[in-house]
């Protein structure tokens, strides 16, 4: 569960965010939409704790953001993907990159292990574990991005456009990974700009101006965005909905 | 006129990391033209790009720009002036502290004039960036106005070919259309327009030219509608609409 309730946020003064309010169940998968700098990478930032809101507050499980002590568990429960992989990838092979948050935590080196060939298995990366993260392709070396959070089982996925500079194959392979990790109840915040990505989704919210503008099902909320020219809704997709 | 003469392109040649990047590519671009490169990651299309600015040199074959060959040292300048290319990560081409000075640095640079600032404020203006954000670091910008100022920066001096490196990627509906009309713009004005991307939709309603890289080498270089009417070399170079194709298997 994520509750952000009256955020402002600025980036010095640049107000991003001003009296937003979100609440997230757990298990949903939502697509973020809005503008370029309308602020939906700053509320994923904000709910993985790296940055604290001006005025307001985030809890994530019930655990308050702005409170350092918790900063540990949230992010323990909430993992946060980039648009590039490449600011993600610190080692020399996949299973050492998979493996380095647990290393870090201590972990037991055969609970290690047995996560390790698990997580390989669900992320489609068996066969690649010996392999340098340089040598994937885009698609690959995004999914070892994901897997490297997804071992440390994380409740919530937070997504910063994550297919945006894939080509078809890669996007095929993160979307498919998508939802085979929320089917297992757990929560995915998705941002993108992609509505035939974000149809998906089974809900959709639309940031503008610093608040929530739109907020709801995807069957509700997609044609809605038609009278906002910050969305393309492709007739397509609308075909999908209507 | 860009003309690429049997070029071949490795990555760390002679080492256990020897990787083909192109194989014998022969191809033309002429002034004014648009065109579409696209392929799987790896196939071989930023480094098409990086050859014909002249950031690197083929390991062998010829590639002349205007009749410049971008292996001669002596000419590099000049060349750097004809060929304008948009990373694909925009922050790769930042290092100036304010949008402003990013944008203009290429003017200076080149030892254009810009009196009055007008270069620099037109480029800023026709990507749809407000002047608010001309004294902010580009770090500090959000994904999409990073693109658009790295857009900027290289339009800004109007060099004759502009090679784009995903220019749409994270760009939100407006200004993806910002870019799409920029880009005609230019182009009526003589400009050749290269995009390297994965946008389908992006190259079928816009470029009537295609090339398609695989495994290094040409696959299909011709009319956009003849290879969209393809679909097994679609298929086989990995070209189609993801969630498209996600919808139709669930």
């Amino acid at each position: 569960m994520i509750e952000i309730k009256d955020v402002s946020f600025s980036y010095g003064q640049t107000r991003v965010l001003q009296d937003l309010t979100l609440e997230i169940t757990q298990g949903t998968f939502l697509a973020m939409m809005g503008a370029n700098g309308s602020g939906k990478s700053t509320i994923l930032k904000l709910v993985n704790a790296i940055n604290t809101p001006d005025k307001g507050d985030v809890t994530v499980f019930g655990m308050n953001t702005g409170d350092p002590e918790n900063t540990y568990e949230i992010r323990k429960k909430a993992g946060l993907v980039f648009q590039n992989p490449d600011n993600q990838i610190i080692a020399s092979t996949v299973e050492e990159d998979i493996v380095f948050g647990m290393e870090n935590i201590g972990m037991d080196r055969m609970a290690m292990k047995r996560k390790l060939s698990r997580i390989v298995e669900f992320a489609g990366l068996k066969g690649l574990e010996k392999k340098n993260p340089l040598m994937l392709s885009g698609g690959q070396k995004q999914r070892l991005a994901i897997a490297s959070i997804l071992v440390m089982e994380p409740e919530i996925l937070l997504l910063d456009e994550p297919m945006s500079m894939l080509d078809p194959e890669g996007q095929l392979e993160i979307m498919q990974l998508l939802r085979k990790y929320h089917r297992a109840n757990n929560t995915v915040i998705l941002v993108t700009h992609d509505i035939e990505a974000a149809l998906f989704a089974e809900k959709i919210c639309l940031i503008r101006d610093g608040r929530v503008e739109l907020m709801g099902s995807t069957p509700i909320v997609l044609p809605k965005l038609r009278h906002y020219r910050e969305v393309e809704v492709t007739d397509w997709a609308l075909g999908r909905v209507i | 006129m860009i003309a690429f003469k049997n070029v071949t392109h490795y990555y760390s040649k002679n080492t256990p990391f020897e990787t083909l990047a192109l194989k014998d590519l022969c191809m033309t671009i002429k002034k004014g033209e648009r065109l579409a490169v696209m392929g799987r990651t790896g196939s071989g299309k930023s480094t098409f790009a990086q050859l014909a600015s002249g950031l690197i040199r083929p390991d062998s074959g010829e590639i002349t720009v205007d009749g410049i060959d971008t292996k001669e040292k002596k000419d590099s300048h000049q060349l750097q002036k004809k060929v304008g290319l948009v990373f694909q990560y925009p922050e790769s081409q930042f290092f100036m502290p304010t949008v402003k000075e990013e944008v203009a640095f290429a003017l200076d640079n080149f030892e254009i004039e810009d009196p009055g600032e007008r270069l620099t404020t037109n480029a800023l203006t026709s990507v749809g960036l407000p002047a608010r954000i001309m004294q902010r670091n580009p770090f500090s910008l959000s994904g999409g106005e990073k693109r658009l100022t790295a857009i900027a920066s290289i339009i800004v001096w109007n060099p004759d070919y502009l090679f784009l490196d995903e220019p749409t990627a994270g760009l939100d509906a407006r200004g993806r259309k910002r870019v799409l009309n920029l880009l005609q713009r230019l182009e009526e004005n003589g400009t050749a327009i290269v995009v390297i991307t994965h946008d389908t939709r992006l190259v079928k309603d816009n470029f009537p030219r295609i090339v398609v890289l695989s495994g290094g080498k040409t696959a299909f270089d011709g009319e956009t509608r003849d290879f969209f009417k393809e679909r097994e070399l679609m298929k086989k170079t990995g070209i189609f609409e993801p969630f498209r194709i996600l919808a139709a298997s669930s």
